[in-house]
């Protein structure tokens, strides 16, 4: 992980300064008169303008006329803005931290991340008689507790209202002191599960 | 004219009910160390140090909300923030910083089976 970080950053410092440096040749190509290395004709001719024009005139003119290819590109060109805008929204926007409030009150407060409680919660399910693998996942409310996921894995020798009823029982102790909500699902184990 | 003697200043007094608040959770029993948090929030410039797993935040005038986070072995929830609450509350009023203590927040950053075994002595 650490090496790709690293990559990542020196492949983006590389773009940067080829784009710069591109972006520079542009500028220079703008201002210089003439038909020399950076001008403008110099530049259209690195960047195949003449070509392209021929290639993509015709539709130009489709673009312009109206029809199909108008609208088409209308519409993908507010595709692209939209995307563009969640991209940005993504980077822009800070991430909500997720952390379940257990508690709070003039003397404080007591939150937890999700991961914790959902060891908790699946050390306490693990216990319950006839369960041979648990996944937990906690889903914070915005005014404090929410919600645990169980799903555990049980023996083909249980019944499933029976280890769910159990589990159920087992994460009381978690639940009932904070304004948590459990949900349990229980289902057949793959082969090879023993109950530990 | 009298001369007053001029009291701790906000950054001495954030600074020690840091230092004070990190050494009680500390040493509870449940506790298995103090975490910076993820992302690294709950550290206090202790004197040009960092003193992780603790922050201090102005609230009221005069008074400061601490947040310890922390890491700690299964135990009950509630009774452990209860115990570093009494702890820290004990330690400020011992250090003479009970006034400008107000709520202490408990972070639970994770949960470990085991606490780390040190190096034999």
């Amino acid at each position: 992980m650490i090496l790709l970080r690293a990559l990542v950053r020196v492949v983006t410092f590389l773009l940067l300064v080829g784009l710069s440096l591109a972006g520079l040749a542009a500028a220079v190509s703008c201002i210089r008169p003439g038909t020399g290395p950076l001008t403008i004709p110099w530049a259209a001719d690195i960047a195949q303008l003449p070509d392209l024009r021929d290639e993509v005139g015709g539709w130009f003119d489709d673009l312009a006329a109206d029809g199909p290819v108008a609208w088409k590109s209308a519409l993908s060109g507010a595709a692209a803005m939209a995307l563009g805008l969640l991209l940005l929204a993504g980077l822009v926007i800070p991430r909500r931290e997720r952390l379940v409030t257990l508690s709070r009150g003039d003397h404080g407060h007591l939150v937890a991340r999700r991961r914790p409680l959902g060891q908790i919660a699946c050390a306490l399910v693990e216990q319950v008689r006839g369960v041979t693998q648990t996944k937990a996942k906690v889903r914070p409310r915005r005014r404090g507790g929410g919600t645990i996921k169980v799903r555990a894995e049980r023996s083909s020798s249980s019944d499933e209202g029976e280890v769910c009823g159990r589990a159920k029982d087992a994460l009381e102790e978690l639940t009932s002191a904070f304004k948590l909500r459990a949900k349990v699902r229980a289902r057949l184990g793959e082969k090879g599960s023993r109950v530990e | 004219m009298p001369v007053s003697t001029p009291g701790p200043t906000p950054t001495a007094t954030r600074a020690e009910l840091a230092k004070l608040a990190a050494r009680a959770a500390a040493a509870t029993t449940g506790v298995v160390r103090l975490s910076a948090g993820t992302p690294p929030v709950h550290v206090t410039d202790v004197g040009g140090r960092r003193l992780e797993g603790v922050s201090a935040v102005a609230a009221e005038p005069g008074r400061y909300e601490v947040t310890v986070c922390l890491v700690a072995l299964p135990v009950a929830l509630p009774a452990l923030a209860e115990e570093i609450r009494e702890r820290v509350r004990e330690s400020a009023r011992i250090a003479g910083l009970g006034d400008a203590l107000g709520a202490i927040g408990v972070r639970v950053e994770d949960i470990v089976t085991a606490p780390p075994v040190g190096p034999a002595p």
